[in-house]
């Protein structure tokens, strides 16, 4: 018997090789059901032209009742935007990954969410207390207890 | 990179991508999708609509607002105690069970009565030019979907666009098997018997058309008018009495939905006992004990937010429970593939206790035979 989060997984896993990821968001590697990468770009004008980001995803057994675990790669070279919620170790403080999670949602929701959260952003930084967080995150974001204030 | 998961998996979770897309089926994937819960993506099972209007499994439902007291699609604030069961859901999804196979088997007959059409086509062009003679003429003759011929078979054959330009106006719309039909018979009496094109059980003819829509199995009126009458005589029963009255009542009446436990306030006693009640396992930790009993309560809630012909057994979701338990405590038995590597690689730990058994074996025999029997007595 398969879980039901692995049915879904293979649902959306199915959606997404007939039908396409939206512009801007490519599937990079899905080998199993626990962790999926996704390349991210944002299309048009922005502050992040031309720049590419990968995105990971981490599904536990009760997804998606509990949220995916999803971060910025920031290993083999590869970096995290300079955003005001992305933290230079790739943990990203979206409200969206933490209390308002919903089950009907998404992976192509989630990168989405991601792709416009980038888009709209006016000033490239990292978030004020990133080295304080940095310092003591841990490996998991969805154990980090983010306060969503400034939502756009 | 994706073909690494296993694609049967894949294949075998249906989707409303099983229907060709929109411009061939116009709605066909819209609604299977319409079908299917939001939450899990299966076709809703046990469906109930929250007070905003949102339909979902119960099963999903009820997990979701343990987490969260609010609507998954549209955040507004709402309770189980809001939770109401879909039956128009439930009987409309029944029947797609049956027709979503039927119309898939529709839409492969018809592609492939359509592929064969194009490899008649080509090896008739072929044929016509290496023999060039009289024979291709009739062999072109045959497969023309000639108006005047009295068999009409042929011409599902078509393409699914042309089918649309062309059998649109020649057939009436009612279904497509009417082919098959003439080809036995053109004109059947209303009580003629005729065997059923998709099944080919015998039916009167002027009950075939109910025949297919049920998917080819024929239930008698008596059934149906039982049901009815189980619904009608026992509404659901909404009163909230005290949460321990179900127990009183036979196993087939109970139908007070489970309170959901405050775990912290209830010891291992009580929570055991409150497995028990329900014949079910009591063993295991306590993490594990909770989340059988808040499984359970679910399973349980669940299945009474079916319709009382639908509900499934106390011993039927017990079934559930212990295999929802299997899948999610995967309890890890190594097993042994090669046993000749297996002795192999553990050769140390297995003469390890070969050598312990064999040095505990001599006192034995000696400590037993000097106190209990004069005679040395023979191991094993």
């Amino acid at each position: 018997m398969t879980s039901i989060s692995t049915r879904r997984l293979a649902k959306e896993l199915k959606e997404i090789q007939s039908q396409g990821c939206p512009v801007g968001i490519e599937l990079l590697k899905a080998d199993d059901f626990a962790t999926w990468w996704f390349s991210i770009q944002v299309m048009g004008e922005s502050l992040y032209q031309d720049e590419k980001y990968t995105l990971q995803f981490r599904f536990d057994s009760q997804y998606p009742i509990s949220s995916p675990a999803v971060q910025f790669v920031v290993t083999d070279g590869k970096e995290a935007p300079i955003h005001p919620h992305v933290y230079s170790n790739g943990h990203i403080c979206a409200s969206i990954l933490g209390n308002e999670w919903s089950p009907v949602l998404s992976v192509i929701a989630v990168c989405v969410t991601l792709q416009s959260m980038l888009a709209s952003c006016k000033k490239k930084e990292r978030p004020t207390d990133n080295d304080r967080y940095v310092r003591h995150a841990p490996d998991n974001p969805k154990k980090t207890r983010f306060h969503y204030d400034d939502d756009e | 990179m994706v073909d690494a998961i296993s694609t049967r998996l894949l294949d075998s979770v249906p989707d409303p991508t099983d229907f060709p897309p929109q411009e061939n089926a116009p709605g066909l994937r819209k609604l299977d999708s319409t079908f299917r819960c939001t939450i899990c993506g299966e076709v809703f099972d046990a469906p109930v609509t929250t007070r905003c209007g949102h339909c979902f499994c119960s099963g999903c439902l009820r997990p979701a607002l343990a987490l969260k007291q609010e609507c998954p699609t549209c955040r507004k604030s709402t309770n189980e105690m809001h939770i109401r069961p879909n039956y128009v859901m439930e009987e409309a999804i029944m029947c797609w069970g049956e027709s979503r196979t039927y119309i898939l088997e529709l839409i492969k007959r018809e592609k492939e009565a359509a592929e064969a059409v194009s490899k008649a086509k080509a090896s008739q062009r072929s044929h016509k030019r290496k023999r060039s003679g009289s024979t291709s003429s009739v062999e072109m003759l045959d497969c023309a979907p000639g108006p005047s011929s009295p068999r009409t078979p042929r011409r599902r054959q078509h393409s699914p666009r042309k089918h649309k330009a062309v059998d649109l106006t020649t057939v009436p719309s009612s279904d497509v098997d009417e082919d098959e039909l003439s080809s036995i018979n053109l004109n059947p009496k209303p009580n003629q018997i005729v065997p059923c094109p998709l099944c080919s059980k015998t039916v009167a003819y002027k009950d075939l058309n109910t025949h297919i829509d049920r998917g080819c199995k024929d239930f008698s009126k008596e059934k149906a008018s039982e049901t009815w009458s189980k619904i009608l005589s026992k509404p659901p029963n909404k009163q909230k009495g005290k949460q321990r009255c179900y127990r009183k009542h036979s196993d087939s009446d109970d139908e007070q939905p489970l309170p959901l436990a405050s775990y912290a306030t209830l010891k291992d006693r009580q929570l055991r006992e409150m497995l028990g009640d329900h014949g079910l396992p009591t063993q295991g930790d306590r993490s594990l004990l909770e989340q059988r009993h808040q499984r359970w309560v679910v399973f349980y809630n669940t299945n009474l937010d079916r319709s009382l012909p639908n509900r499934k057994s106390k011993s039927a979701l017990r079934q559930e429970l212990k295999k929802w338990e299997e899948t999610h405590f995967k309890v890890k038995k190594p097993v042994v593939q090669d046993a000749k590597e297996h002795v192999k690689t553990h050769k140390s730990e297995f003469s390890k206790l070969v050598s312990i058994a064999r040095g505990s074996q001599p006192q034995i025999t000696s400590t037993i035979p000097s106190s209990v029997s004069p005679q040395p007595m023979s191991p094993g």
